[in-house]
């Protein structure tokens, strides 16, 4: 149906907006190829045309989203390069703005986005090394653009999933001895109130900013299996 | 040098450097320390739980969640604990799943139709994005490569009559690439 235009290096994500039958489709990465960008066909793939372009190399301007979530008023896109964090695409205006920067911090890519029950919930995943472990985030939003992780991971979650008829989300992992986590969704003004009132890691982000992710690994190696709990 | 001159000097640079390593050693365990707050304090919120032997790709029909087991497709409904094979995935298919829906299932290197208690492989030599496979309209799909095709999976109704035993045959048609 389409082949990726010259200068683009790989598509990424590929949708069907559930809203419009529009489809989207995202083309990376910025450091090995020359054009990035956004890309939708309005035609059912006859005919494509560039939503968002940059070109020349990896600069901050680039936009080649990983995951994206169609929401009513507006399309969410997670990113896996600098700046990294969140779009959004305006249905109205048809603006799209970086809504959302991550700290260095937890520097990690996008893989899912989901909207359950009124709140934002994406994860995110460190970038392949082979000598170091992969980490994971679980990041909710009650308004979609201001973000706070509330889980991390000793593996890379890349499967997002809303089951049991709306009442959780469940995580699959690239690890093939990982199994899936399911959590329990609160409803947004319950969420909204515990991350109120929840431990937040902005003054360490303000203090240390950058060239955490070793000491972040480590610390997350083999600290944080502990909350798992048996079935029900 | 003075020796006295450089003995304080010496002093003060270890002094210098005590204080840095110990500033260190706190900003490392307070980075520690709020970190499994976090996990702690929203993990008695979320009610994280474990979903027992079901790896990678999965999706949810009511309350089961279905997977891709080594050589079936898994359905469980107690979050894995115990897991029923409902149909045998096809010989060819090698995983780990890269991608799997209700009609969509993808491994390393080919994406299968799902029809029924069948697969029908649509696809080869074809990496997918982590989840491809979206539905365009009623019998279309959308498939996305993570590399430089994306195809539309076209499903027309059959001439013949249907043999299969819980969805019309249809004809499987890749549709040929259009001009970008």
């Amino acid at each position: 149906m389409f082949e990726k235009p010259a200068g683009t290096r790989h598509f990424h994500f590929t949708a069907v907006d559930p809203l419009t039958g529009d489809i989207y489709t995202s083309l990376g990465d910025a450091h090995k190829a020359e054009v990035t960008g956004l890309m939708r066909s309005q035609d059912g793939g006859e005919t494509w045309q560039w939503l968002d372009k940059a070109t020349g190399g990896s600069r901050a301007t680039h936009r080649q989203p990983t995951a994206v979530y169609f929401d009513k008023d507006a399309i969410y896109f997670g990113k896996d390069n600098r700046p990294l964090g969140i779009l959004v695409l305006d249905r109205k205006t048809g603006r799209i703005e970086q809504v959302f920067t991550m700290s260095k911090f937890f520097r990690s890519w996008f893989t899912g986005i989901t909207k359950v029950k009124g709140s934002f919930w994406a994860i995110s995943r460190s970038f392949t090394n082979k000598t170091d472990p992969s980490f994971g985030l679980l990041w909710w939003s009650g308004d979609g653009k201001t973000w706070v992780p509330v889980q991390f991971f000793t593996d890379a979650p890349i499967w997002l999933q809303t089951g049991n008829e709306g009442d959780l989300i469940s995580i699959g992992f690239r690890g093939k001895d990982s199994n899936a986590v399911a959590f329990k969704v609160p409803d947004r003004a319950e969420m909204a109130g515990w991350v109120e009132r929840g431990p937040s890691v902005a003054l360490l982000d303000r203090l240390l900013g950058r060239n955490l992710q070793g000491p972040l690994k480590r610390l997350i190696g083999g600290s944080f299996n502990q909350q798992e709990r048996a079935p029900k | 040098m003075n020796p006295a001159r450089a003995y304080r000097f010496l002093i003060w640079a270890l002094i210098g450097v005590l204080i840095a390593g110990l500033g260190a050693l706190a900003l490392y365990t307070y980075g520690g320390t709020r970190l499994e707050a976090i996990n702690a304090y929203y993990g008695d919120l979320l009610g994280r739980t474990e979903l027992t032997g079901v790896r990678g790709p999965h999706y949810w029909q009511g309350q089961n969640v279905v997977w891709a087991g080594r050589r079936d497709v898994k359905t469980s409904g107690d979050f894995g604990v115990t897991a029923t094979d409902d149909a045998p995935l096809p010989e060819s298919f090698r995983g780990p799943a890269r991608s799997i829906s209700e009609s969509i299932w993808a491994d390393k290197s080919s994406v299968y139709l799902r029809q029924g208690d069948g697969f029908k492989r649509v696809l080869a030599d074809f990496k997918c994005w982590y989840v491809c496979g979206s539905r365009l309209d009623a019998s279309d799909f959308v498939i996305g490569e993570y590399g430089s095709r994306i195809y539309r999976l076209e499903l027309r109704p059959a001439r013949r009559a249907s043999c299969s035993r819980s969805l019309p045959e249809r004809d499987i048609f890749i549709s040929p690439r259009s001009t970008p």
